[in-house]
Protein backbone atom coordinates (compact mmCIF):
# COMPACT_ATOMS: atom_id res chain seq x y z
CA UNK A 1 0.00 0.00 0.00
CA UNK A 2 2.83 2.39 1.24
CA UNK A 3 4.65 2.03 -2.69
CA UNK A 4 1.55 2.46 -3.86
CA UNK A 5 0.70 5.84 -2.38
CA UNK A 6 4.47 7.00 -3.37
CA UNK A 7 3.59 6.35 -7.00
CA UNK A 8 0.51 8.49 -6.78
CA UNK A 9 2.41 11.25 -5.05
CA UNK A 10 5.46 10.44 -7.42
CA UNK A 11 2.98 11.17 -10.58
CA UNK A 12 1.38 13.83 -8.64
CA UNK A 13 3.90 15.87 -8.21
CA UNK A 14 5.09 15.37 -11.56
CA UNK A 15 1.43 16.25 -13.18
CA UNK A 16 1.94 19.57 -11.01
CA UNK A 17 5.58 20.65 -11.78
CA UNK A 18 4.58 19.48 -15.67
CA UNK A 19 2.27 22.14 -15.16
CA UNK A 20 3.83 25.16 -13.59
CA UNK A 21 6.93 24.60 -16.16
CA UNK A 22 3.71 25.11 -18.60
CA UNK A 23 2.44 27.98 -16.68
CA UNK A 24 5.57 29.99 -16.78
CA UNK A 25 6.29 29.38 -20.59
CA UNK A 26 2.62 30.58 -21.17
CA UNK A 27 2.43 33.06 -18.61
CA UNK A 28 3.92 35.74 -21.03
CA UNK A 29 1.22 34.84 -23.85
CA UNK A 30 -2.22 34.41 -21.45
CA UNK A 31 -4.48 36.17 -21.57
CA UNK A 32 -5.50 37.86 -18.37
CA UNK A 33 -8.23 40.40 -18.65
CA UNK A 34 -9.69 41.92 -15.50
CA UNK A 35 -10.77 40.43 -11.85
CA UNK A 36 -11.44 37.05 -11.22
CA UNK A 37 -14.81 36.76 -9.89
CA UNK A 38 -14.09 34.70 -6.78
CA UNK A 39 -17.75 34.27 -5.38
CA UNK A 40 -18.39 34.36 -1.69
CA UNK A 41 -15.40 36.46 -0.23
CA UNK A 42 -15.05 39.27 -3.49
CA UNK A 43 -18.79 40.99 -4.65
CA UNK A 44 -17.15 44.65 -5.77
CA UNK A 45 -20.41 45.63 -8.51
CA UNK A 46 -21.17 48.68 -10.35
CA UNK A 47 -24.92 48.71 -8.69
CA UNK A 48 -26.06 51.82 -10.15
CA UNK A 49 -25.90 54.54 -13.31
CA UNK A 50 -28.01 56.86 -14.14
CA UNK A 51 -28.33 60.52 -15.72
CA UNK A 52 -27.93 62.81 -13.29
CA UNK A 53 -27.89 66.11 -14.92
CA UNK A 54 -28.21 67.54 -18.19
CA UNK A 55 -27.51 70.67 -19.60
CA UNK A 56 -29.33 72.35 -23.11
CA UNK A 57 -30.88 69.53 -25.69
CA UNK A 58 -28.70 66.91 -23.66
CA UNK A 59 -30.30 63.17 -23.68
CA UNK A 60 -28.53 61.05 -21.65
CA UNK A 61 -30.15 57.61 -23.59
CA UNK A 62 -30.55 54.51 -21.43
CA UNK A 63 -26.65 53.80 -20.16
CA UNK A 64 -26.22 49.84 -19.12
CA UNK A 65 -23.94 48.01 -16.83
CA UNK A 66 -22.61 44.57 -16.28
CA UNK A 67 -20.80 43.86 -13.00
CA UNK A 68 -17.51 45.72 -13.79
CA UNK A 69 -18.41 47.91 -16.73
CA UNK A 70 -20.79 51.04 -17.50
CA UNK A 71 -21.61 52.05 -20.80
CA UNK A 72 -22.95 55.52 -21.60
CA UNK A 73 -24.85 56.53 -25.16
CA UNK A 74 -25.39 60.39 -24.53
CA UNK A 75 -27.06 62.29 -27.43
CA UNK A 76 -26.01 65.65 -27.38
CA UNK A 77 -27.64 68.12 -29.88
CA UNK A 78 -25.99 71.26 -29.92
CA UNK A 79 -22.52 72.76 -28.36
CA UNK A 80 -22.34 73.24 -24.72
CA UNK A 81 -24.87 70.04 -24.08
CA UNK A 82 -23.58 68.06 -21.49
CA UNK A 83 -24.70 64.92 -19.48
CA UNK A 84 -23.57 64.01 -16.32
CA UNK A 85 -23.56 60.28 -15.72
CA UNK A 86 -22.90 59.17 -11.85
CA UNK A 87 -21.98 55.75 -11.36
CA UNK A 88 -22.13 53.38 -7.89
CA UNK A 89 -19.81 50.90 -7.43
CA UNK A 90 -20.87 49.11 -4.35
CA UNK A 91 -18.29 46.45 -2.50
CA UNK A 92 -20.91 43.41 -1.01
CA UNK A 93 -18.62 40.99 -0.50
CA UNK A 94 -16.09 40.22 3.02
CA UNK A 95 -12.64 41.72 2.15
CA UNK A 96 -11.89 45.28 1.98
CA UNK A 97 -10.98 46.57 -1.43
CA UNK A 98 -9.05 49.31 -3.12
CA UNK A 99 -10.23 50.43 -6.83
CA UNK A 100 -6.72 50.22 -9.00
CA UNK A 101 -8.45 51.42 -11.96
CA UNK A 102 -10.57 53.53 -14.01
CA UNK A 103 -10.70 53.44 -17.28
CA UNK A 104 -12.63 55.08 -19.73
CA UNK A 105 -12.72 53.98 -23.25
CA UNK A 106 -14.54 56.28 -25.89
CA UNK A 107 -15.96 54.98 -28.84
CA UNK A 108 -13.07 55.48 -31.73
CA UNK A 109 -15.26 55.97 -34.79
CA UNK A 110 -17.97 58.15 -32.53
CA UNK A 111 -17.92 62.11 -32.95
CA UNK A 112 -14.60 64.01 -31.91
CA UNK A 113 -16.83 67.05 -30.97
CA UNK A 114 -18.22 64.76 -27.89
CA UNK A 115 -15.80 64.75 -25.39
CA UNK A 116 -15.38 62.40 -21.68
CA UNK A 117 -14.17 63.38 -18.37
CA UNK A 118 -14.31 61.91 -14.91
CA UNK A 119 -13.88 62.70 -11.42
CA UNK A 120 -11.37 59.47 -9.95
CA UNK A 121 -13.65 57.54 -7.41
CA UNK A 122 -13.03 56.91 -3.81
CA UNK A 123 -9.75 53.96 -4.11
CA UNK A 124 -10.54 52.58 -0.17
CA UNK A 125 -14.04 50.69 -0.77
CA UNK A 126 -14.03 48.59 2.27
CA UNK A 127 -16.51 45.75 2.75
CA UNK A 128 -20.03 46.95 2.66
CA UNK A 129 -19.69 50.17 1.73
CA UNK A 130 -19.78 51.69 -1.64
CA UNK A 131 -18.92 55.10 -4.20
CA UNK A 132 -19.85 57.14 -6.85
CA UNK A 133 -17.75 59.01 -9.12
CA UNK A 134 -19.28 60.88 -12.01
CA UNK A 135 -18.90 60.82 -15.96
CA UNK A 136 -19.44 63.77 -17.75
CA UNK A 137 -20.05 63.93 -21.70
CA UNK A 138 -19.73 67.18 -23.51
CA UNK A 139 -20.66 68.52 -26.75
CA UNK A 140 -17.33 70.65 -27.77
CA UNK A 141 -18.99 74.54 -27.46
CA UNK A 142 -16.12 75.57 -29.66
CA UNK A 143 -16.83 73.75 -32.72
CA UNK A 144 -19.07 75.90 -35.38
CA UNK A 145 -19.64 73.36 -37.82
CA UNK A 146 -21.96 70.42 -37.68
CA UNK A 147 -19.97 67.46 -37.46
CA UNK A 148 -21.01 64.15 -39.63
CA UNK A 149 -21.17 61.64 -36.60
CA UNK A 150 -23.22 63.14 -33.33
CA UNK A 151 -22.78 60.31 -31.29
CA UNK A 152 -20.45 58.64 -28.69
CA UNK A 153 -20.67 56.23 -26.73
CA UNK A 154 -18.05 55.05 -24.14
CA UNK A 155 -17.16 52.50 -22.23
CA UNK A 156 -16.09 52.41 -18.45
CA UNK A 157 -14.01 49.09 -16.71
CA UNK A 158 -13.49 49.29 -13.28
CA UNK A 159 -10.96 47.04 -11.60
CA UNK A 160 -9.93 46.31 -7.95
CA UNK A 161 -7.64 44.70 -5.73
CA UNK A 162 -7.62 43.93 -1.71
CA UNK A 163 -6.92 46.46 0.65
CA UNK A 164 -3.48 46.33 2.35
CA UNK B 1 -33.24 16.05 20.81
CA UNK B 2 -30.62 15.02 23.43
CA UNK B 3 -27.34 15.80 23.68
CA UNK B 4 -24.21 12.97 25.06
CA UNK B 5 -23.02 16.24 27.66
CA UNK B 6 -23.52 19.03 29.15
CA UNK B 7 -20.87 20.57 27.26
CA UNK B 8 -21.91 20.19 23.76
CA UNK B 9 -25.07 21.53 24.84
CA UNK B 10 -23.51 24.62 25.25
CA UNK B 11 -21.61 24.42 22.38
CA UNK B 12 -24.60 24.41 20.60
CA UNK B 13 -26.43 27.05 22.14
CA UNK B 14 -23.50 29.13 21.91
CA UNK B 15 -23.13 28.64 18.25
CA UNK B 16 -27.14 29.18 17.63
CA UNK B 17 -26.75 32.65 20.00
CA UNK B 18 -24.00 33.31 17.54
CA UNK B 19 -25.86 33.63 14.17
CA UNK B 20 -28.16 35.36 15.91
CA UNK B 21 -25.52 37.94 16.60
CA UNK B 22 -23.83 37.15 13.34
CA UNK B 23 -27.49 38.41 11.11
CA UNK B 24 -27.94 40.96 13.45
CA UNK B 25 -24.69 42.60 13.02
CA UNK B 26 -24.30 41.85 9.40
CA UNK B 27 -26.48 45.10 8.83
CA UNK B 28 -24.93 48.04 10.68
CA UNK B 29 -21.52 46.78 11.91
CA UNK B 30 -20.61 44.30 9.25
CA UNK B 31 -17.31 46.36 8.75
CA UNK B 32 -16.71 45.44 12.39
CA UNK B 33 -17.96 41.75 11.93
CA UNK B 34 -15.90 40.55 9.48
CA UNK B 35 -12.71 41.83 10.55
CA UNK B 36 -12.54 41.80 14.04
CA UNK B 37 -15.88 39.84 15.36
CA UNK B 38 -15.73 36.98 13.32
CA UNK B 39 -12.08 35.71 12.95
CA UNK B 40 -11.93 36.38 16.58
CA UNK B 41 -14.78 34.29 17.93
CA UNK B 42 -13.51 31.24 15.91
CA UNK B 43 -10.13 31.56 17.20
CA UNK B 44 -11.21 31.03 20.70
CA UNK B 45 -13.46 27.81 19.45
CA UNK B 46 -10.36 26.71 17.65
CA UNK B 47 -8.62 26.95 20.68
CA UNK B 48 -11.41 25.15 22.72
CA UNK B 49 -11.90 22.56 20.12
CA UNK B 50 -8.34 21.76 20.32
CA UNK B 51 -8.29 21.21 24.14
CA UNK B 52 -11.76 19.34 23.75
CA UNK B 53 -10.48 17.03 20.97
CA UNK B 54 -7.04 16.15 22.99
CA UNK B 55 -9.20 14.70 25.99
CA UNK B 56 -11.60 12.74 24.21
CA UNK B 57 -9.51 12.01 21.02
CA UNK B 58 -10.73 8.93 19.19
CA UNK B 59 -8.70 7.60 16.66
CA UNK B 60 -10.85 6.07 13.60
CA UNK B 61 -9.38 3.05 11.92
CA UNK B 62 -8.41 3.82 8.69
CA UNK B 63 -7.92 7.41 9.71
CA UNK B 64 -4.38 7.83 8.07
CA UNK B 65 -6.26 5.88 4.96
CA UNK B 66 -9.17 8.58 4.28
CA UNK B 67 -7.04 11.77 4.49
CA UNK B 68 -4.55 10.67 2.17
CA UNK B 69 -7.82 10.02 -0.04
CA UNK B 70 -9.21 12.98 0.22
CA UNK B 71 -5.86 14.76 0.29
CA UNK B 72 -5.22 13.17 -3.64
CA UNK B 73 -8.80 13.99 -4.36
CA UNK B 74 -8.56 17.66 -3.75
CA UNK B 75 -5.15 17.67 -5.79
CA UNK B 76 -7.18 16.54 -8.66
CA UNK B 77 -9.91 18.82 -8.73
CA UNK B 78 -7.78 21.90 -7.86
CA UNK B 79 -5.45 20.75 -10.93
CA UNK B 80 -8.70 20.77 -12.95
CA UNK B 81 -9.64 24.13 -12.18
CA UNK B 82 -6.25 25.66 -12.91
CA UNK B 83 -6.38 23.81 -16.17
CA UNK B 84 -10.01 25.53 -17.05
CA UNK B 85 -8.39 28.64 -17.16
CA UNK B 86 -6.91 27.67 -20.36
CA UNK B 87 -10.25 26.77 -21.98
CA UNK B 88 -12.11 29.63 -19.99
CA UNK B 89 -9.30 32.16 -19.67
CA UNK B 90 -7.40 33.62 -16.35
CA UNK B 91 -8.05 36.73 -14.11
CA UNK B 92 -6.21 38.37 -11.68
CA UNK B 93 -6.84 37.52 -8.16
CA UNK B 94 -7.76 40.16 -6.42
CA UNK B 95 -6.23 38.90 -3.28
CA UNK B 96 -2.86 40.62 -1.90
CA UNK B 97 -0.62 38.48 -1.86
CA UNK B 98 2.21 40.93 0.56
CA UNK B 99 3.11 39.18 3.89
CA UNK B 100 0.73 41.21 5.66
CA UNK B 101 -2.16 40.50 3.12
CA UNK B 102 -1.43 36.51 3.08
CA UNK B 103 -1.69 36.84 7.14
CA UNK B 104 -4.69 38.97 7.21
CA UNK B 105 -6.31 36.49 4.70
CA UNK B 106 -5.16 33.71 7.00
CA UNK B 107 -7.00 35.46 10.48
CA UNK B 108 -10.17 36.75 8.79
CA UNK B 109 -10.81 33.51 6.30
CA UNK B 110 -8.51 30.57 7.07
CA UNK B 111 -9.58 30.91 10.86
CA UNK B 112 -13.37 30.87 10.52
CA UNK B 113 -13.47 28.15 8.46
CA UNK B 114 -11.13 25.76 10.80
CA UNK B 115 -13.53 26.69 13.73
CA UNK B 116 -16.59 25.65 11.57
CA UNK B 117 -15.11 22.18 10.85
CA UNK B 118 -14.06 21.42 14.62
CA UNK B 119 -16.91 22.38 15.86
CA UNK B 120 -18.90 20.11 13.07
CA UNK B 121 -15.95 17.58 14.19
CA UNK B 122 -17.06 17.95 18.08
CA UNK B 123 -20.47 17.91 17.70
CA UNK B 124 -21.15 15.19 15.02
CA UNK B 125 -18.60 12.75 15.89
CA UNK B 126 -19.76 12.83 19.48
CA UNK B 127 -24.00 12.01 18.34
CA UNK B 128 -23.59 9.68 15.97
CA UNK B 129 -26.96 8.14 16.62
CA UNK B 130 -28.78 11.41 16.47
CA UNK B 131 -29.19 12.48 12.51
CA UNK B 132 -31.84 14.80 13.76
CA UNK B 133 -29.30 16.53 15.67
CA UNK B 134 -26.86 15.81 12.97
CA UNK B 135 -29.20 17.52 10.20
CA UNK B 136 -29.59 20.68 12.43
CA UNK B 137 -25.82 21.20 12.98
CA UNK B 138 -25.72 20.89 9.43
CA UNK B 139 -28.03 23.61 8.98
CA UNK B 140 -26.68 25.90 11.58
CA UNK B 141 -23.28 25.59 10.08
CA UNK B 142 -24.84 26.81 6.71
CA UNK B 143 -26.42 29.43 8.12
CA UNK B 144 -23.28 30.46 9.97
CA UNK B 145 -21.11 30.67 6.47
CA UNK B 146 -23.92 32.53 4.62
CA UNK B 147 -22.74 36.15 3.79
CA UNK B 148 -26.20 38.18 4.85
CA UNK B 149 -24.85 41.38 4.07
CA UNK B 150 -24.35 40.38 0.27
CA UNK B 151 -27.74 38.33 0.14
CA UNK B 152 -29.60 41.02 1.14
CA UNK B 153 -27.49 43.57 -0.64
CA UNK B 154 -28.75 41.54 -4.13
CA UNK B 155 -32.32 41.35 -3.31
CA UNK B 156 -33.46 44.61 -5.26
CA UNK B 157 -31.80 42.97 -8.45
CA UNK B 158 -33.67 39.80 -9.04
CA UNK B 159 -31.20 38.40 -11.61
CA UNK B 160 -27.86 39.26 -9.46
CA UNK B 161 -30.06 37.49 -6.17
CA UNK B 162 -30.07 35.04 -8.73
CA UNK B 163 -27.03 34.14 -9.65
CA UNK B 164 -25.50 34.87 -6.02
CA UNK B 165 -27.86 32.65 -4.73
CA UNK B 166 -26.53 29.69 -7.52
CA UNK B 167 -23.23 30.45 -7.21
CA UNK B 168 -23.13 30.58 -3.16
CA UNK B 169 -25.64 29.54 -1.53
CA UNK B 170 -26.46 26.40 -3.21
CA UNK B 171 -22.66 25.18 -3.30
CA UNK B 172 -22.53 26.02 0.43
CA UNK B 173 -25.51 23.72 1.36
CA UNK B 174 -24.19 20.93 -0.94
CA UNK B 175 -20.98 21.24 0.39
CA UNK B 176 -21.61 21.67 4.14
CA UNK B 177 -23.88 18.20 3.84
CA UNK B 178 -21.24 16.43 2.40
CA UNK B 179 -18.35 17.92 5.06
CA UNK B 180 -21.00 16.34 7.77
CA UNK B 181 -21.32 13.03 6.13
CA UNK B 182 -17.76 12.73 5.89
CA UNK B 183 -17.11 13.92 9.60
CA UNK B 184 -20.40 11.19 10.41
CA UNK B 185 -17.80 8.37 8.91
CA UNK B 186 -14.43 9.73 10.28
CA UNK B 187 -13.66 13.23 12.11
CA UNK B 188 -13.68 16.55 11.34
CA UNK B 189 -10.13 15.88 9.40
CA UNK B 190 -11.56 15.19 6.03
CA UNK B 191 -13.38 18.13 5.12
CA UNK B 192 -10.33 20.18 6.42
CA UNK B 193 -7.97 18.94 4.68
CA UNK B 194 -10.19 19.54 1.43
CA UNK B 195 -11.47 23.12 2.64
CA UNK B 196 -7.80 24.28 3.69
CA UNK B 197 -6.55 23.07 0.17
CA UNK B 198 -9.52 24.92 -1.39
CA UNK B 199 -8.80 28.30 -0.01
CA UNK B 200 -4.64 28.25 0.16
CA UNK B 201 -5.53 27.73 -3.59
CA UNK B 202 -8.05 30.78 -3.69
CA UNK B 203 -6.05 33.39 -1.48
CA UNK B 204 -2.16 32.37 -3.21
CA UNK B 205 -2.15 32.07 -6.44
CA UNK B 206 -1.71 35.33 -8.25
CA UNK B 207 -4.29 33.89 -11.16
CA UNK B 208 -7.37 32.63 -10.82
CA UNK B 209 -9.47 30.69 -13.76
CA UNK B 210 -11.73 33.40 -14.98
CA UNK B 211 -14.82 31.40 -14.27
CA UNK B 212 -18.13 33.27 -14.21
CA UNK B 213 -21.54 32.18 -11.84
CA UNK B 214 -22.54 29.39 -13.41
CA UNK B 215 -19.56 27.53 -13.79
CA UNK B 216 -18.75 28.38 -9.78
CA UNK B 217 -21.98 27.01 -8.92
CA UNK B 218 -22.00 24.33 -11.45
CA UNK B 219 -18.00 22.90 -9.81
CA UNK B 220 -19.58 23.70 -6.18
CA UNK B 221 -22.19 21.29 -6.35
CA UNK B 222 -21.14 18.59 -8.53
CA UNK B 223 -17.72 18.84 -6.91
CA UNK B 224 -19.28 17.62 -3.01
CA UNK B 225 -21.75 15.39 -4.90
CA UNK B 226 -18.30 13.49 -6.93
CA UNK B 227 -16.91 13.04 -2.90
CA UNK B 228 -19.61 12.40 -1.64
CA UNK B 229 -19.84 9.49 -4.22
CA UNK B 230 -16.39 8.37 -3.94
CA UNK B 231 -16.19 7.80 -0.39
CA UNK B 232 -20.23 6.42 0.15
CA UNK B 233 -19.70 3.55 -2.36
CA UNK B 234 -15.89 3.24 -3.21
CA UNK B 235 -14.26 3.79 -0.13
CA UNK B 236 -16.39 3.62 3.16
CA UNK B 237 -16.98 -0.40 3.60
CA UNK B 238 -20.04 0.04 4.18
CA UNK B 239 -21.89 -3.68 4.56
CA UNK B 240 -24.87 -2.93 2.78
CA UNK B 241 -24.51 -4.64 -1.03
CA UNK B 242 -27.64 -5.55 -1.96
CA UNK B 243 -29.44 -4.68 -5.18
CA UNK B 244 -30.73 -1.35 -4.18
CA UNK B 245 -26.93 -0.09 -3.16
CA UNK B 246 -25.47 -0.63 -6.89
CA UNK B 247 -29.08 0.70 -8.28
CA UNK B 248 -28.38 4.30 -6.14
CA UNK B 249 -24.62 3.96 -6.92
CA UNK B 250 -25.50 3.66 -11.13
CA UNK B 251 -27.83 6.19 -10.92
CA UNK B 252 -25.58 8.22 -8.93
CA UNK B 253 -22.96 8.08 -11.30
CA UNK B 254 -25.24 8.54 -14.06
CA UNK B 255 -26.29 11.60 -12.81
CA UNK B 256 -23.12 13.53 -12.17
CA UNK B 257 -22.03 12.19 -15.53
CA UNK B 258 -24.88 14.21 -17.23
CA UNK B 259 -24.34 17.07 -14.87
CA UNK B 260 -20.65 17.07 -16.18
CA UNK B 261 -22.20 16.65 -19.82
CA UNK B 262 -25.19 19.57 -19.39
CA UNK B 263 -22.82 22.32 -17.79
CA UNK B 264 -20.02 21.75 -20.65
CA UNK B 265 -22.88 21.61 -23.23
CA UNK B 266 -24.21 24.91 -21.64
CA UNK B 267 -20.75 27.04 -21.57
CA UNK B 268 -20.49 25.70 -25.23
CA UNK B 269 -17.87 23.46 -25.19
CA UNK B 270 -19.44 21.22 -27.73
CA UNK B 271 -20.09 21.57 -31.55
CA UNK B 272 -23.52 22.25 -30.67
CA UNK B 273 -25.63 24.91 -28.69
CA UNK B 274 -28.92 26.02 -27.13
CA UNK B 275 -31.20 29.12 -27.01
CA UNK B 276 -34.46 29.00 -25.52
CA UNK B 277 -37.15 31.08 -27.80
CA UNK B 278 -38.72 34.11 -26.56
CA UNK B 279 -41.17 35.13 -29.33
CA UNK B 280 -43.25 33.70 -31.92
CA UNK B 281 -41.53 35.31 -34.73
CA UNK B 282 -40.54 32.29 -36.73
CA UNK B 283 -43.76 30.45 -35.94
CA UNK B 284 -44.67 27.82 -37.20
CA UNK B 285 -41.57 26.81 -37.89
CA UNK B 286 -41.29 27.52 -33.93
CA UNK B 287 -42.76 28.87 -31.43
CA UNK B 288 -41.82 30.56 -27.96
CA UNK B 289 -41.05 28.60 -25.13
CA UNK B 290 -39.33 26.27 -27.81
CA UNK B 291 -35.39 25.02 -27.51
CA UNK B 292 -33.38 25.60 -30.76
CA UNK B 293 -30.35 23.71 -31.24
CA UNK B 294 -27.63 25.13 -33.18
CA UNK B 295 -24.18 24.14 -34.85
CA UNK B 296 -21.16 26.50 -34.86
CA UNK B 297 -19.87 26.60 -37.72
CA UNK B 298 -16.18 27.48 -39.41
CA UNK B 299 -15.36 30.70 -41.24
CA UNK B 300 -15.07 29.53 -44.60
CA UNK B 301 -18.87 28.27 -43.94
CA UNK B 302 -20.10 31.55 -42.40
CA UNK B 303 -19.21 32.77 -46.27
CA UNK B 304 -21.42 30.28 -48.04
CA UNK B 305 -24.69 29.43 -45.33
CA UNK B 306 -27.41 28.79 -48.25
CA UNK B 307 -30.55 31.48 -48.47
CA UNK B 308 -33.58 30.29 -46.65
CA UNK B 309 -31.11 28.60 -43.63
CA UNK B 310 -31.98 29.83 -40.17
CA UNK B 311 -28.99 31.25 -38.38
CA UNK B 312 -28.60 32.24 -34.41
CA UNK B 313 -26.99 35.90 -34.31
CA UNK B 314 -26.20 38.63 -32.16
CA UNK B 315 -26.94 41.95 -31.93
CA UNK B 316 -25.81 43.62 -28.59
CA UNK B 317 -26.46 41.27 -25.68
CA UNK B 318 -29.36 39.53 -27.54
CA UNK B 319 -29.40 36.09 -29.44
CA UNK B 320 -31.85 36.30 -32.36
CA UNK B 321 -32.63 33.14 -34.50
CA UNK B 322 -34.01 34.01 -38.03
CA UNK B 323 -34.24 33.17 -41.58
CA UNK B 324 -31.92 34.33 -44.32
CA UNK B 325 -33.80 36.07 -46.98
CA UNK B 326 -31.09 37.29 -48.88
CA UNK B 327 -27.31 37.82 -49.14
CA UNK B 328 -26.10 40.73 -49.44
CA UNK B 329 -22.44 42.18 -50.29
CA UNK B 330 -21.68 45.56 -48.67
CA UNK B 331 -17.93 47.03 -49.28
CA UNK B 332 -16.48 43.47 -50.19
CA UNK B 333 -18.11 41.79 -47.31
CA UNK B 334 -21.32 39.33 -47.54
CA UNK B 335 -23.59 40.50 -45.29
CA UNK B 336 -27.33 38.20 -44.58
CA UNK B 337 -30.80 40.19 -44.48
CA UNK B 338 -33.25 37.89 -42.26
CA UNK B 339 -36.62 37.92 -41.78
CA UNK B 340 -38.35 36.36 -39.09
CA UNK B 341 -40.92 33.43 -40.58
CA UNK B 342 -43.90 35.71 -39.24
CA UNK B 343 -43.05 39.00 -39.38
CA UNK B 344 -43.83 40.89 -42.66
CA UNK B 345 -41.00 42.66 -43.08
CA UNK B 346 -37.24 41.39 -43.30
CA UNK B 347 -35.05 42.88 -40.23
CA UNK B 348 -34.37 46.43 -40.19
CA UNK B 349 -30.25 45.59 -39.77
CA UNK B 350 -27.74 43.36 -41.71
CA UNK B 351 -25.99 40.48 -40.35
CA UNK B 352 -22.30 40.64 -40.18
CA UNK B 353 -20.22 36.85 -40.34
CA UNK B 354 -18.81 37.82 -37.02
CA UNK B 355 -22.50 38.13 -35.43
CA UNK B 356 -23.22 34.35 -36.81
CA UNK B 357 -23.30 32.17 -33.94
CA UNK B 358 -24.09 29.15 -36.01
CA UNK B 359 -26.97 27.65 -37.68
CA UNK B 360 -30.21 26.19 -36.99
CA UNK B 361 -30.33 22.30 -36.69
CA UNK B 362 -33.23 21.36 -34.82
CA UNK B 363 -35.56 22.49 -32.31
CA UNK B 364 -37.33 20.55 -29.07
CA UNK B 365 -40.52 21.95 -27.97
CA UNK B 366 -41.57 23.64 -24.66
CA UNK B 367 -38.21 22.70 -23.16
CA UNK B 368 -37.32 26.51 -23.56
CA UNK B 369 -40.10 27.94 -21.00
CA UNK B 370 -38.24 27.84 -17.41
CA UNK B 371 -35.83 30.21 -19.53
CA UNK B 372 -38.54 32.21 -20.91
CA UNK B 373 -40.07 32.26 -17.42
CA UNK B 374 -36.83 33.09 -15.76
CA UNK B 375 -36.39 36.09 -18.33
CA UNK B 376 -39.83 37.33 -18.04
CA UNK B 377 -39.05 37.24 -14.11
CA UNK B 378 -36.03 39.21 -14.07
CA UNK B 379 -37.80 41.32 -17.26
CA UNK B 380 -34.58 41.52 -18.86
CA UNK B 381 -34.72 42.99 -22.86
CA UNK B 382 -31.14 41.97 -23.32
CA UNK B 383 -31.89 38.28 -22.47
CA UNK B 384 -30.05 35.33 -24.03
CA UNK B 385 -33.34 34.30 -25.87
CA UNK B 386 -34.36 35.08 -29.42
CA UNK B 387 -36.66 38.39 -29.83
CA UNK B 388 -38.47 39.46 -32.50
Amino acid sequence: MKDGRNIIIAALLVAVLTMSIGYAAFATTLNINGNAEITGTWDVKITGIEATKTTGDADGGEPTFTNTSAKFDAELTKPGDSVVYTITVQNNGSIDATLTTFQLTPQVDGSEAINYEYTEPEKNLTAGSSTTFTVTVTYDSSVTEMPDVLTRSATGIVEYSQAE
Amino acid sequence: MNLNNIKEKKLLILIISYLIITILLSFNYYHLYINTINPLFFLIIIFYSIYELKKSYIRFKDSNNYNFKMFIIVIIYLVFLFNLGFIIGYARSPYSHTIRGIIKNIYQLVIPIIGIELIRGILIVKNRNNKGLIFLITLILILLEVNYWALFSNINNPERFFQYFCSTILPLIFSSSVYSYLCYHTSYKLPLIFRIFEIAFQLLLPIYPNINWFVTGSIGIIVPIIIFFLFKYRYFKIKNNDRKMKSNKFGMAFSIIFAIFLVAFMLGFFKYEMVAILSNSMYPSYERGDIVIYEKINDLELQNIPNNSIIVYTIGNQIIAHRIVDVVEENGTIKYRTKGDYNNAPDSRLVSLEQIKGVYVLHIKYLGFPAVWLNEFFNKEEAVVETK
